[in-house]
């Protein structure tokens, strides 16, 4: 009698451990089937890791550079497990290039300035926004911003939480009376350099692979 | 007195009203957007050990093999890795972002450096720059008809690694510049450096480019 029920408690954990399993590799395929797909062309992509805690950019299934995320928290539909394309970013538009006029002779006048005075003439990393919002396909949002440092910025945050949570209770009842549902989900990471990295590894048409 | 009891109902009621808005919401998203969409995927069917490993050894095969230069236009970083090891890292100049309209023709050029895999077409000695109608017009001087007065030979350094669409890594006159992005979408290098990224990369070496 013995026996058997020690029997039946192996085989009944012989079977979880297989279900555990089972569950386990077909989370890991299908993320790899998402990210092969990214991978087979020449265009580099995102990745947002909400388990390790990191954002990372690569290409054909090589990791160019990775970024540490402070914070990831989501809310409307889960993504799941998902690759999407980004449609439009806000923060910034083409229209904040520099123009240059014609005949300005550009060249000839950054020869004789100090490197440091060159930044009004060129688009530069600090000229990227820090906090944007990656528009993706169907219906989903990927927001990036800085960790609020200092007294002032985190007692500011603290207290718009109670709008945002209002913004986002409205947001979800009008996204159900209206049918169409979205995804959001927002990404803090640890400094204002990090978010403006991101932005510009990021132009519109890269895909994001969520997992 | 009444007056200010009018106000504590108020105040009563707004709060009320917020903090049902806020649960009403809370309870859309625990009960209406509780689970991900079901999506078949693929590998629904008996997914194992070996799909897996199967898909990655699909990822593995499309990585690059051997020396390989990754270019950082942000931090106008280059560097020839080869797997993870980083063999050398270079100090460049990439493309500055900027618009150059050309009034009389609507012609319109951005200059950045292009982002995405790429991979060396050509390598030059003593190249010659063949000045596009943009050289031109970004100085304020009369595109030319004669072929020659295009030709430059002082401009792009000792060597040239031409990656496509007329964008090339190049050496630069303009060294106190290097670690900023000025060019006009071309990778500018210093000259000892460039000889040793000329010497390291052969043709059909990968770029990829962020």
């Amino acid at each position: 009698m013995k026996k058997a029920a020690i029997a039946g408690i192996l085989a009944a954990a012989a079977a979880l451990a297989v279900a555990a399993n089972g569950q386990d590799w077909d989370g890991k395929a299908k993320r790899l089937e998402e990210e092969f797909r990214l991978a087979k062309t020449s265009s580099v992509y995102l990745v947002v890791d909400a388990g390790a805690k990191t954002v990372s950019l690569r290409i054909r299934g090589l990791t160019l550079k990775t970024w540490p995320v402070s914070n990831i928290r989501s809310w409307g539909r889960p993504i799941g497990i998902k690759s999407l394309k980004v449609e439009k970013r806000t923060g910034w538009s083409a229209e904040d290039r520099v123009n240059l006029t014609p005949g300005r002779k550009p060249e000839k006048k950054r020869k004789d300035k100090k490197p440091k005075d060159i930044g009004d003439d060129v688009l530069e990393i600090d000229d990227m926004p820090a906090k944007y919002g990656f528009i993706l396909e169907t219906n989903a949002r990927l927001d990036i911003r800085p960790r609020a440092k200092g007294l002032f910025n985190r007692s500011a945050y603290a207290l718009g939480g109670l709008g945002r949570s209002i913004g986002r209770s409205v947001r979800l009842i009008w996204s159900v009376i209206k049918k169409r549902e979205f995804s959001n989900i927002q990404v803090t990471v640890p400094t204002k350099k990090t978010a403006q990295e991101i932005f510009w590894a990021v132009p519109e048409g890269t895909g994001i692979l969520f997992f | 007195m009444k007056r200010q009891r009018w106000w504590w109902i108020a105040a009563l009621a707004a709060g009320g009203s917020l903090a049902a808005l806020i649960m009403a919401g809370s309870l859309v998203e625990r009960f209406v957007y509780a689970k991900p969409e079901a999506e078949p995927t693929a590998s629904a069917n008996a997914v194992t050990a070996r799909t897996v490993r199967t898909l990655e050894a699909r990822i593995k095969a499309v990585e690059p093999r051997g020396l390989y230069i990754v270019i950082d236009t942000a931090a106008n970083r280059l560097l020839l890795k080869r797997g993870d090891k980083t063999i050398k890292e270079f100090v460049i100049s990439c493309g500055s972002g900027g618009i150059l309209e050309d009034t009389s023709g609507g012609r319109k050029w951005i200059f950045e450096t292009p982002r995405g895999e790429y991979a060396v077409q050509n390598k030059l000695v003593n190249p010659t720059w063949i000045k596009p109608d943009w050289a031109f017009i970004e100085e304020g001087e009369k595109i030319p008809s004669d072929y020659n007065e295009r030709i430059d030979n002082d401009t792009l350094g000792d060597f040239a690694l031409g990656f496509g669409n007329g964008y090339f890594i190049h050496g630069t006159l303009y060294t106190r510049l290097l670690g900023r992005n000025v060019t006009h979408g071309c990778v500018r290098v210093g000259d000892k450096d460039l000889k040793e990224i000329y010497q390291a990369a052969g043709i059909g070496t990968r770029i990829y480019i962020y």
